[in-house]
């Protein structure tokens, strides 16, 4: 009875939303599918598992729950736009990126449909999805401030990993042989508190401490093959020079790894996941077959010393040019020339993140 | 998250979970799932004991995550063991497994 009662409030929902005039087209088929899966649960309710039925209502209110946020003329367009072109470099699936503004400065994450129940509704009730939807949420005060939503880039490094498994892969094959020391926190760690067999629980956590950090850095990897150095730049200046924990990194060994990558130094955690990425490429699990370093940046210069926005023309550009406004705002903001030093410093900021959202919008057109 | 909250992928078995459950509910589960089961348990064993040399890919996402739960979960190993066949995934296995995962 509850479900049922919930399958029928989710779907006045669903009518809702899709009444509401901000929306894609995208985002209504998607509706359109949800919908269907609401229309069939109802309908043929009687005949179909209740574990099942109970499963794909969570599953339609969770998605439902995601619109939330892209229902407003809030949605950063330009930022949204840059992600899609880099999701679509790595996976063939057809994904539709909605945001959520956070009140939290620190708001960035991402979530995502249940892809399991997804593929067990597409088997059971023969409803296929029309794309593959996630969620990123972003600080709210950052949404015209494109410069500042680069952590949006290692979220959805997060999406790819946790989709394809990269890093569990990693700890199957690299963690269990005890080759522990591929990440940089272990080379500190003393190796007779690892290696006591007493310690079973604690070596447990390693294995998941392990995993937890080789996440962190294909997230900073896969942002900084699209944004270069502005991503962990950006780490730095939000976290400081944090220490590692169960969860993440630390600050210092994360900056290391990506300007080891960007400047093509060997790097052990880079040509782990390189190695792990070129296995899932020959499967067909993924589109790329490594990471690869960000295309040559173009200046842009002349453009902003002028206050004019860049023209961008070649779509591997659209990535890079990010990287360079980052570094024209970090340098404008401690030495300001031209015409920008009749500027205050909140001015610039302003202008150099207008600058680049219209930029972008130019090339969308 | 950038720097302070742990990721789940929790989600990764999600699939499974609700299959097994269905299992041992004695509940009518389509072929299509079944075999998906016995699939995800058969990747991950095979996944647990590949050869550094030459590492395969599993078909489904799901054999990662709960080769990595046979890994850190004592006695999971021998509980899935008993599961050789579509036929054998039973609602008493079923239910055993879902007591570990």
């Amino acid at each position: 009875m509850l479900a049922q009662t919930q399958l029928t409030l989710v779907g006045k929902k669903i009518r809702e939303i899709s009444e509401s005039p901000y929306f894609s087209k995208n985002i209504n088929e998607y509706l359109s599918y949800l919908k269907n899966i609401a229309d069939k649960l109802s309908e043929e309710g009687s005949n179909i598992n209740e574990g099942i039925v109970i499963a794909s209502t969570i599953f339609i209110t969770d998605a439902v729950n995601f619109f939330s946020g892209s229902t407003s003329k809030k949605i950063p367009y330009e930022v949204v736009y840059c992600l899609n072109d880099a999701c679509q470099q790595w996976t063939d699936e057809n994904t539709l990126i909605t945001t959520a503004l956070s009140s939290d400065i620190h708001g960035f994450y991402f979530e995502y449909v249940n892809l399991s129940t997804q593929n067990i509704i597409e088997q059971t009730l023969n409803i296929k999805p029309s794309h593959d939807l996630i969620k990123i949420s972003l600080p709210e005060i950052y949404r015209r401030r494109p410069l500042c939503s680069t952590p949006l880039y290692h979220e959805l490094g997060h999406y790819i990993d946790s989709t394809i498994g990269f890093s569990e892969f990693a700890s199957l094959n690299f963690c269990k042989k005890n080759k522990f020391d591929i990440l940089p926190i272990f080379h500190n760690f003393d190796k007779n508190t690892w290696s006591n067999p007493d310690k079973k629980e604690l070596i447990d956590h390693k294995q998941e401490m392990w995993t937890n950090h080789c996440r962190e850095y294909f997230a900073d990897l896969f942002s900084a093959q699209f944004v270069g150095r502005s991503g962990v730049d950006f780490l730095q200046r939000l976290a400081g020079n944090a220490d590692a924990s169960f969860t993440h990194p630390s600050t210092k060994d994360r900056v290391k790894v990506v300007e080891d990558f960007l400047s093509g130094n060997s790097n052990t955690v880079v040509d782990m996941l390189n190695n792990i990425i070129s296995l899932f490429s020959k499967a067909n699990k993924v589109k790329q077959s490594g990471l690869l370093r960000p295309s040559s940046p173009p200046d842009i210069t002349s453009c902003f010393d002028n206050i004019r926005p860049f023209p961008i023309t070649d779509r591997s550009h659209l990535h890079s040019f990010i990287n360079e406004a980052w570094d024209y705002l970090c340098k404008t903001w401690d030495n300001p020339s031209g015409v920008w030093s009749e500027l205050s410093k909140d001015t610039i900021e302003s202008t150099v993140n207008d600058l680049v959202e219209k930029s972008i919008r130019n090339f969308m057109i | 998250m950038l720097y302070a909250v742990p990721q789940n992928e929790a989600g990764s078995l999600e699939s499974i979970k609700l299959i097994l459950k269905l299992i041992a509910t004695n509940s009518d589960v389509p072929d299509s799932l079944r075999m998906m089961a016995y699939d995800v348990v058969k990747e991950a064993f095979s996944l647990i004991v590949q050869n550094g040399e030459m590492l395969e890919i599993p078909q489904h996402r799901e054999s990662i995550s709960l080769a990595m739960e046979i890994q850190r979960t004592h006695g999971l190993d021998t509980t899935l063991s008993n599961i050789t066949s579509q036929g054998n995934l039973l609602p008493q296995s079923a239910q055993q497994v879902l007591d570990y995962i």
